[in-house]
């Protein structure tokens, strides 16, 4: 996993490309020197949780509280964006967490970090809560309220300001406007395509590209390299 | 192939968790067997899981001694043996909660898909069971993620679905009694979706994953089950439950040359698409994903291949108030 990166040049701002890396399992900044060199961090600055989650599969407990520390934020920030709800989002971050201790063994970094892996569990969890509980039309109204602005943070206060979160937002800036409206919808919406395609009265095949291309789009702008 | 393409083309709405069941398997097949899928999925999971990171934010802090606490009484699952995806992998995830009452003729069934006792993909279980006897969690759904994917077990052999209601009871008494007394329900209203779920699981995937959804569809408790003739013959039955529905139609007469059968969800006065419904000596036979509790569901002749609107009057309307 050396992929390099080519740096974006914005004049004037702090340039940086993030990568994700399967061994590190988050997001780490590259940052871009003066002469146009990109600096790559060191692997060993970065907390490795797949690490930490091999020993969690052994019924490490202590090797799981940091692995609780590392993910629980963005676990609960998942569910949060989803279900708008700090008591659902709780729950469902216990279930997730709960879940990850249990199922650490089935867990393999080939196919993956394990910080997506614990995302991806967040936010299905998340979704089939909010399908269950059914506050679908109040919400819905919510997404389509909040959806040109910031989809991820208007729920809380205490969302921690990050890079991965400006660089989100910056990303999320980058779509056009009708796959930007697909993906947040289908994401922070918790609402399958089909749906989306009715609210939108857009053709399902129409929806399935918008989905499939912007998050294509996000994936490049966002850098995210995979195995 | 054009199943692939269809696959394919979900990738994105996958990577989301924008798909149905159905979708899900068909993509989860996919996945399995095509390496480019595979990665495109693992990038673009790692995309949304950056949509979801965005909005870190600390929990309460009391969470941390409560899931702590839940771990120390969960036990963990064994690893999956990659080249033992079968019946057996399955079995030591379901034995691993229900050790003291696994039973021989347990082979099928995971407790992980609670309300799908036939076809069962194991993609984990319910989270934190503070007991041994596995619940039905509020989701008891597939964990989908990269590494849950290629766990997919393929299910039992074809017209599975009803014995496997035995190797439930054998574990879960109180659910498997529901589950049967709502299949004889079914089935003493309509023999038809149960024969329905036997052809279907003989053939090939998709029509198991069908057959999966229509076993969910007779557990579901507040299915209901309508009838009505067609016109110009044959018998329609539909069992409507909140979210999905199940339309079946025998002894119909050819659509004709050039024409199929297409099912409508009636909503609000409007008629909207669904599948076209190939003529299998007269019968037919569709699940409707979009159903809504309320809708009514209605078939009209088509030119083949379907209509965005209908063309034709119905030959045949099923309300929810039809029982």
């Amino acid at each position: 996993m050396t992929a390099t990166l080519a740096p974006v040049r914005v004049r004037g701002c702090d340039v940086r490309r993030y990568r994700v890396s399967p061994a590190w399992g988050t997001l780490a900044p590259m940052t871009t020197t003066p002469d146009g060199a990109t600096r790559m961090p060191a692997a060993d600055d970065v907390p490795t949780t797949d690490a930490l989650l091999a020993r969690v599969a052994g019924g490490d407990e202590a090797a799981f509280a940091q692995v609780y520390d590392a993910l629980a934020p963005a676990v609960y920030g998942t569910c949060l964006g989803v279900l708008r709800d700090r008591d659902h989002a709780a729950e469902v971050t216990q279930e997730v967490m709960v879940e990850v201790w249990r199922t650490a063994a089935r867990f393999d970094a080939a196919l993956g970090s394990a910080r997506t892996w614990a995302l991806t569990l967040a936010h299905r969890r998340a979704v089939d809560r909010v399908r269950a509980v059914q506050a679908q039309r109040n919400r819905d109204q919510r997404v389509l309220d909040e959806q040109g602005e910031r989809p991820f943070d208007v729920v809380s206060e205490q969302v921690e300001e990050s890079l991965d979160r400006e660089r989100v937002r910056h990303c999320l800036d980058g779509l056009t406007p009708t796959q930007h409206e697909a993906v947040v919808l289908a994401y922070y919406g918790g609402r399958t395509y089909r749906e989306v395609a009715d609210q939108l009265a857009a053709p399902l095949a129409t929806v399935k590209s918008r989905i499939r291309d912007g998050l294509i789009r996000l994936r490049d702008c966002l850098g995210v390299v995979t195995p | 192939v054009s199943t692939d393409d269809d696959a394919r083309a979900l990738l994105g709405a996958y990577a989301l968790d924008a798909v149905d069941d159905v979708e899900r398997r068909e993509v989860e097949r996919l996945l399995e067997r095509d390496a480019d899928a595979a990665r495109e999925v693992a990038g673009l999971q790692a995309t949304a899981a950056l949509l979801g990171a965005a909005g870190s934010t600390q929990p309460p802090a009391a969470l941390r001694a409560d899931v702590l606490a839940a771990i120390s009484r969960t036990r963990q699952v064994p690893a999956v043996d990659d080249a033992a995806v079968d019946h057996t992998a399955s079995d030591h995830t379901a034995s691993d909660h229900t050790a003291s009452d696994h039973t021989a003729s347990d082979h099928t069934a995971s407790d992980d898909t609670a309300v799908t006792p036939g076809l069962v993909v194991d993609h984990g279980s319910p989270t934190a069971p503070p007991t041994p006897r596995p619940t039905t969690a509020a989701t008891p759904f597939p964990t989908s993620s990269p590494t849950d994917a290629p766990s997919v077990v393929p299910g039992t052999e074809p017209g599975a679905p009803i014995p496997i209601t035995s190797a439930r009871s054998a574990r879960t008494p109180r659910r498997s009694t529901t589950w049967l007394a709502i299949a004889a329900t079914a089935l003493g209203a309509a023999v038809v979706p149960s024969v329905l779920a036997v052809q279907q699981a003989q053939r090939g995937d998709r029509a198991e994953q069908q057959a999966q959804a229509v076993a969910e569809l007779l557990a579901d408790p507040d299915a209901t089950v309508v009838r009505a003739d067609v016109t110009g013959g044959g018998t329609a039955v539909g069992v409507l439950a909140d979210e999905r529905a199940l339309f079946t139609a025998t002894g119909l007469d050819e659509p004709g040359a050039g024409r199929e059968y297409q099912l409508w969800i009636l909503r609000d006065g409007e008629a909207l698409p669904e599948d076209v419904m190939p003529d299998d000596d007269g019968s037919v036979r569709a699940l409707a994903d979009d159903f809504r509790p309320g809708d009514a569901l209605a078939v009209t002749v088509e030119p083949a291949g379907g209509s965005q609107t209908p063309t034709t009057d119905p030959v045949v309307v099923l309300t929810p108030t039809e029982v």
